[in-house]
């Protein structure tokens, strides 16, 4: 097709906006309009890399985006877009996906999908009512292996599933990545989103949101209810849980999401994992290790399956997009609105029950209003 | 000395009888006096290798114990013992530590303590209203590594703990190591208390008890708090529990303590792990992995502790147990039974959480009355 799409960005909160900006940027038949960030509830202190102010300045200046508006309300008054990419603070992401989808503009926002199982309503409300397009983007949907351990699961290679697990890699917190004097001093992370529990900052969030939707995903059924806990170990600068493990019941598996923003080194390997009654998988690097031999010594795997390349004309998050908007194809079943409902329901069970103490049912349209 | 210690057993349902009794055996100035199991509530159908019946009559023909009592009450008034080993099944633990108590005799059991807080604090009391010994034992303990690794910790390499991991290795559940004619069927382990909620059977109580032992002890204070969930995943010929998740909250450290009675391959090692402020410890057979250069890849360890030889004289249970009685010197920290009644409470409140739903806080003599 020669449709050229007039992109914008609302909401530079999250850092991964750069990945999902360049990746759009990439395809041929694009055209940046304009920008705008949200107002966050504390004024950052820093500008350095990653920080929303940086990710704004690299977005104008680097990509190239002409205007960048202050109020992204005006911006959707006065400027056409076919699609708008939008990572404001997970709190937000409800309010900005509903007035996206109230001017008709189709929509990506990158994961968790919200900061609330309500706030996800609300972005997939407003989606339907206006008949435009939404999508939830993950990282871990364009690893190939990631996508070769569903197949191997439903292939029935280890058995019936009873366990997933996923932890995510080293991580000293989402600003913990610049050296010198690009890093930020505590004074600065705490000045940021990210270490603030009301804009929906936290590990929990930010981390267990991956187990949520590859457990979902690989279980291939809705769960039932989920206890958790959360603390902040290291980071007391800010108000938000720097570390956070829910664990979830599915109707026959159970699962253990963890997020943490204070691990040094991960010691063994983080998954995610698949336990079976003839088997287990471990996602790496190097793709899935099969284990079907029963052994007490770790040994080697059975195999190692990289898994197929990704689709000829659906091999990035941009491409996906363009192809879900043009076709009227299903998006991936990670990426699209529906699946994640459910995925964002078992990381709100796990908030309600870290707040309440308790276990808390996972819920779902029907009953989220109780 | 020469003393020659009279050595009795009562209980015969965890096979890990069998290594107490070698283990005592070995020492040159014992004597064999009498045995007895109790009496199951479920009558079990298999004599093969591991069940309570084999147990009973390899310490008879094997070992040569030479009088087996139906009832142990029985034997305590008839016999004359210095010593006796109890493994019965854990809700009986209690119960048949005071009786021994009762009779001025000294005692050594195998992990869990019991089966709730309450019969560990029962034989508590009657070890010290009748001033005898009374040992905990745990086959972790008798690890050079996982005593380097507690050194490790207190050593501050790997800065501030706040973070232990423990989950065991392989197993298809305790009766599951039979091959062949040795195998038992689903309706012979059916009838093993193991399998069974009401003698203190399943995997929470099996598993999760070394994840206790080992958080409680590396993190060096006592928990305040657990949320846990159990299922009966794969083994429905029994009511008990096969697999079970508790998360305990300690004052600035979490811990997660898996216990699982369905794994076919670990997949990953499993510990236990330390994560500190400034580094790793991963426990496997080699040593203490020992990871304190902060890396995205897994990698080599900066070094593996295999951990110092065990004291001489003070080298395995039996020994050490002697040591407590000749010297009065305390037995190491893990088998003490202050200490052992933290790791019990932590226990003790995650059974209660699976039941109840909720965070429950890990109770002590003061409080678990209320």
């Amino acid at each position: 097709m020669s449709t050229t799409y007039r992109l914008g960005v609302i909401g530079f909160a999250h850092m991964h906006v750069n990945h999902l900006i360049d990746e759009f940027d990439d395809l041929p038949n694009v055209e940046w309009v304009a920008c705008a960030d949200t107002v966050p509830a504390i004024e950052p202190l820093s500008a350095k890399r990653s920080t929303r102010k940086a990710n704004v300045k690299r977005a104008h200046e680097e990509i190239g985006i002409p205007k960048v508006y202050d109020d992204y309300n005006e911006m959707l008054d006065n400027e056409d877009f076919d699609i708008i990419i939008f990572c404001p603070e997970n709190a937000k992401h409800g309010e900005v996906g509903e007035a996206i989808a109230n001017h008709g503009i189709h929509m990506v926002t990158e994961k968790p999908m919200a900061a609330s199982l309500s706030g996800a309503l609300q972005m997939v409300r407003a989606a339907k009512a206006n008949d435009v397009k939404l999508m939830v983007n993950w990282p871990t949907t364009w690893s190939t292996s990631i996508r070769a351990m569903k197949q191997l699961i439903d292939d029935g290679v280890i058995g019936d599933l009873w366990e997933v697990k996923w932890r995510n890699g080293p991580s000293m917190g989402p600003l913990s990545y610049g050296k010198g004097a690009d890093a930020l001093t505590d004074v600065e992370k705490g000045s940021e989103w990210w270490h603030h529990d009301a804009p929906g900052g936290g590990a929990l969030l930010d981390y267990c949101c991956y187990g949520a939707c590859l457990s979902r995903w690989y279980i291939g059924e809705a769960a039932q209810a989920a206890v958790a806990i959360k603390a902040n170990m290291t980071s007391h600068y800010g108000d938000g849980d720097d570390n956070a493990i829910i664990t979830v019941r599915f109707p026959t598996t159970i699962a253990i999401l963890e997020g943490t923003w204070t691990t040094y080194h991960s010691g063994v390997p983080t998954g995610p994992i698949a336990y079976g009654t003839k088997g287990t998988l471990v996602n790496t690097q190097q793709g899935v290790e099969v284990y079907t031999t029963r052994s007490y010594e770790l040994g080697n795997p059975d195999q190692v399956v990289e898994g197929e390349p990704l689709p000829e004309g659906r091999a990035t998050l941009a491409e996906e997009f363009v192809h879900h908007i043009e076709t009227g194809e299903p998006l991936h079943t990670t990426l699209d609105p529906q699946f994640n409902l459910d995925a964002m329901a078992i990381l709100d069970a796990g908030i309600r029950s870290a707040a309440s103490g308790k276990m808390e049912t996972v819920d779902n349209a029907t009953w989220c209003i109780g």
